[in-house]
């Protein structure tokens, strides 16, 4: 094998609660190296690292085996690496052309500038008859859909003189026959001489175009090999890594009536025919990769997007037209971004968790501020987190204020909770705490549909797993009956491989 | 709904505070007197207080204690809440071994809301706690009488004639350098025999037990398959189960229903 074009030695990183630790990874000339990694596994960070964003707190970076020094002129400010993220980044209202020519635009005019249209659309006709995109020549950004937009920043890639590439979950957004034509351009990128990082959720992904193959799981790569050595099932077990089912509190508790029904829920071509039913004291987990639309299915079932399908709670047909109408049913969502969509950034702590409970403390519309004031000090005290003499909830740290927004909706006395995400990217002691929590709410008969991308925390509090893929409920299994590397094959292989049907 | 409300505050002020006067208690919660007055006699007709002149003070709600109760109002609270959750550890038909201890005697009082439990104990409270239960059988191994518990050789002979599927062992002390400990040596020994008949072993500690070292190790954490505490349990104590991979219970009681 040659010498590589890029090396990453010991790298080590440390972002408040995350940390990279010790990573080694290379790339040749030429090769496409796949990285995998669950959400939250550091994968993003690492693409961060290897394309300068972010430097790391030690280790080195070497270039055709010249060490990178920050503050220096590099790599980062040459042509040599393109990094083609996730979500597009190109200008609105230019044409495809514009947009893909713009460091290279021709001109009929050296000194002034003028652009010579008829040579950039020759070009770009010829470029796309190559490629065979469904592109035309003069559509503007703004027309085009998703799939689109990121067929054109790989064409970028294409035409850039980049030695390394970056290309950040390519695949996700794309049909299959959009992905032949990726898995095209890759190929005539890789001709080129350019090596190629490409992460992905996706194992076909991996075994089709893939030469080598990294897995990172907590910040660490645990495992790098060569595809053509491997099997999926060696990647599926790298993936999941070791269980740690046995650290999460579980309670055997008796399931009671069925306390909300979900029968042939769809949303537009988004979800498609979901089922499923969770009793009194169940914890159901779904999960799914990013963008399988187990959000989505949340604010279906909150009433903020409007599902057809029928939902019956306690087995009666109920319309949940709103958040509102939600919350008279007595669901409660906590969204996967605590921020942004849980709290009020204005009000207080003790407002915030009273919020959905101000009836209790009202009469005649006039709300008792010693009565709300005296209960939600009650809360706060057993839920262990500090009071705050300051004005605004931003004060708690993560994990505090996720407890917070658990108190908010117990204290409304909410009978379905919908938790997405509840344990992201908060510290272990709280993440405790809010499993105890929901055990607490379980014994007391509630029902919870648990959302999450860490599949040990599904395998250890849930009682049943429901996987979305393809936009619906591919399996939905007694967590007992099944195993974190099972349902992590369900998540990544396309579900015309699995002989499970839906069971209810 | 108001009402409710009311109790819920003057219940938290008493378990708090162990009194309250009416004045105080009609100005907070901007009630007539009077209406303070029916909610304090409500309260007592639960014995849940006695009404004293100008205000009431907290009964001691747990009116079948078996002993005489220096503890605090709030320990007896946070060791209710541990048995409370403990009877969800178990399954109806178990065969149980609760060794002696303030609360394990909660828990078996618990546990009496199951049904076809075989419970066996070598301390007296938890098995008169337990003997008026009809749906459970509860055995009483005998041996040396040591104030409300028996030990020594012929206890731990007569515990080797069982089985169990669960365990729960309460100890004295609990940190991350020596482990479990108990304040005595037969009480170590029993323990450590009691865990080698078991499937399943249930550590049952006080939060403020917690960093605590007595004199006699029972053995390392890592024989505990699961650890059962209250919800005042400091947060770097729940740092150190989640990295060794041991199930902690806070046994929080915060969801109302």
């Amino acid at each position: 094998m040659s010498s590589p074009l890029l090396e990453l030695k010991n790298i080590n990183l440390a972002v408040s609660s995350f940390k990279i630790h010790d990573i080694n990874i290379s790339l040749y000339p030429g090769e496409v190296h796949i990285v995998m990694g669950e959400n939250g596994s550091g994968k993003s960070k690492l693409l961060e690292l290897i394309s300068g964003m972010i430097l790391p707190d030690s280790g080195d970076i070497y270039f055709e085996g010249e060490l990178i020094k920050p503050n220096k002129p590099s790599l980062y400010s040459s042509n040599d690496l393109i990094f083609i993220q996730q979500y597009s980044v190109l200008l609105e209202d230019l044409s495809v052309a514009e947009n893909l020519y713009f460091h290279q635009l021709p001109y009929k005019n050296k000194f002034l500038h003028t652009i010579d249209f008829v040579k950039l659309n020759k070009q770009f006709l010829d470029l796309i008859n190559e490629l065979n995109l469904p592109i035309k020549a003069n559509d503007t950004v703004r027309t085009l859909g998703l799939a689109q937009r990121q067929m054109i920043e790989f064409t970028k890639a294409y035409i850039s003189d980049a030695k390394v590439v970056i290309l950040d979950e390519p695949s996700d957004v794309l049909t299959a026959s959009e992905r032949e034509i990726l898995y095209k351009i890759i190929n005539h990128i890789k001709e080129r001489g350019a090596g190629i990082f490409y992460t992905t959720h996706r194992i076909e992904d991996a075994m089709t175009i893939g030469d080598r193959i990294s897995i990172i799981k907590d910040g660490t790569l645990t495992g790098t090999k060569v595809i053509k050595e491997t099997t999926e099932q060696e990647i599926i077990h790298l993936l999941t890594g070791t269980h740690l089912k046995e650290r999460y509190p579980k309670m055997i508790i008796k399931k009671g009536k069925p306390l909300l029904t979900v029968s042939n829920l769809s949303y537009e071509d988004k979800l498609t025919n979901i089922n499923f039913k969770l009793r009194e004291g169940e914890i159901l987990g779904i999960t799914g990769l990013a963008g399988s639309g187990r959000t989505l299915l949340a604010n279906c079932l909150f009433g903020v997007t409007n599902y057809s399908g029928q939902i019956y709670i306690y087995d009666k047909p109920v319309n949940i037209s709103s958040p509102r109408k939600a919350i008279n049913y007595g669901i409660a969502l906590m969204p996967e971004n605590h921020i942004e969509d849980s709290i009020f950034r204005e009000l207080s702590a003790d407002e915030n968790v009273a919020f959905p409970s101000l009836h209790r403390f009202s009469r005649n519309d006039v709300i008792n501020y010693d009565y709300l004031k005296q209960t939600v000090l009650d809360y706060i005290a057993k839920i262990n987190i500090p009071v705050l003499n300051k004005k605004s909830i931003l004060e708690y740290s993560g994990g505090s204020l996720q407890k917070a927004i658990f108190a908010k909706w117990m204290m409304s006395r909410a009978k379905i909770f919908i938790l997405d995400e509840p344990t992201r990217g908060i510290d272990i002691a709280s993440k405790i705490d809010i499993y105890n929590f929901i055990s607490d709410m379980a014994k007391k008969k509630a029902g919870i549909i648990y959302i999450s991308s860490d599949i040990d925390e599904i395998m250890g509090i849930c009682d049943r797993v429901a996987v979305i893929s393809a936009n619906t409920l591919v399996c939905d299994l007694p967590t007992h009956l099944t195993t974190a590397e099972e349902v992590t094959g369900l998540q990544v292989r396309n579900i015309s491989n699995t002989g499970y049907t839906n069971p209810i | 709904m108001f009402a409710i409300e009311r109790i819920r505050i003057i219940k938290n002020i008493l378990i708090k505070d162990h009194k309250v006067s009416v004045a105080k208690l009609s100005e907070m919660l901007d009630v007539t007197e009077v209406t303070i007055r029916r909610d304090l006699e409500k309260l007592e007709k639960e014995n849940f207080l006695k009404r004293t002149h100008g205000g009431a003070v907290l009964q001691n709600y747990d009116e079948d204690t078996l002993w005489d109760i220096n503890e605090d109002t709030k320990d007896i609270q946070l060791y209710q809440e541990i048995a409370d959750t403990a009877v969800y550890l178990v399954t109806d038909g178990d065969a149980i071994m609760l060794t002696s201890g303030y609360v394990n005697t909660y828990i078996a009082k618990a546990l009496t809301s199951r049904t076809n439990l075989t419970v066996v104990t070598n301390d007296l409270l938890i098995a008169s706690a337990f003997a008026h239960s009809t749906s459970n059988t509860m055995i009483l191994l005998g041996g040396d009488l040591d104030e409300s518990a028996v030990y020594g050789q012929m206890t731990i002979d007569n515990l080797n004639n069982f089985s169990f599927n669960h365990v729960f062992i309460e100890i004295d002390g609990l940190s991350e350098t020596v482990g479990m400990t108990v304040s005595s040596t037969k009480k170590a020994t029993l323990i450590q025999q009691a865990v080698k008949l078991a499937d399943s072993v249930t550590v049952v500690c006080p939060s403020k037990s917690f960093g605590n070292k007595s004199l006699y190790r029972v053995g390392n954490l890592n024989i505990a398959h699961r650890i059962l505490t209250d919800s005042e349990l400091e947060d770097k104590y729940k740092n150190y189960m989640f990295s060794h991979n041991i199930p902690l219970f806070t046994s929080i009681d915060v969801y109302e229903n």
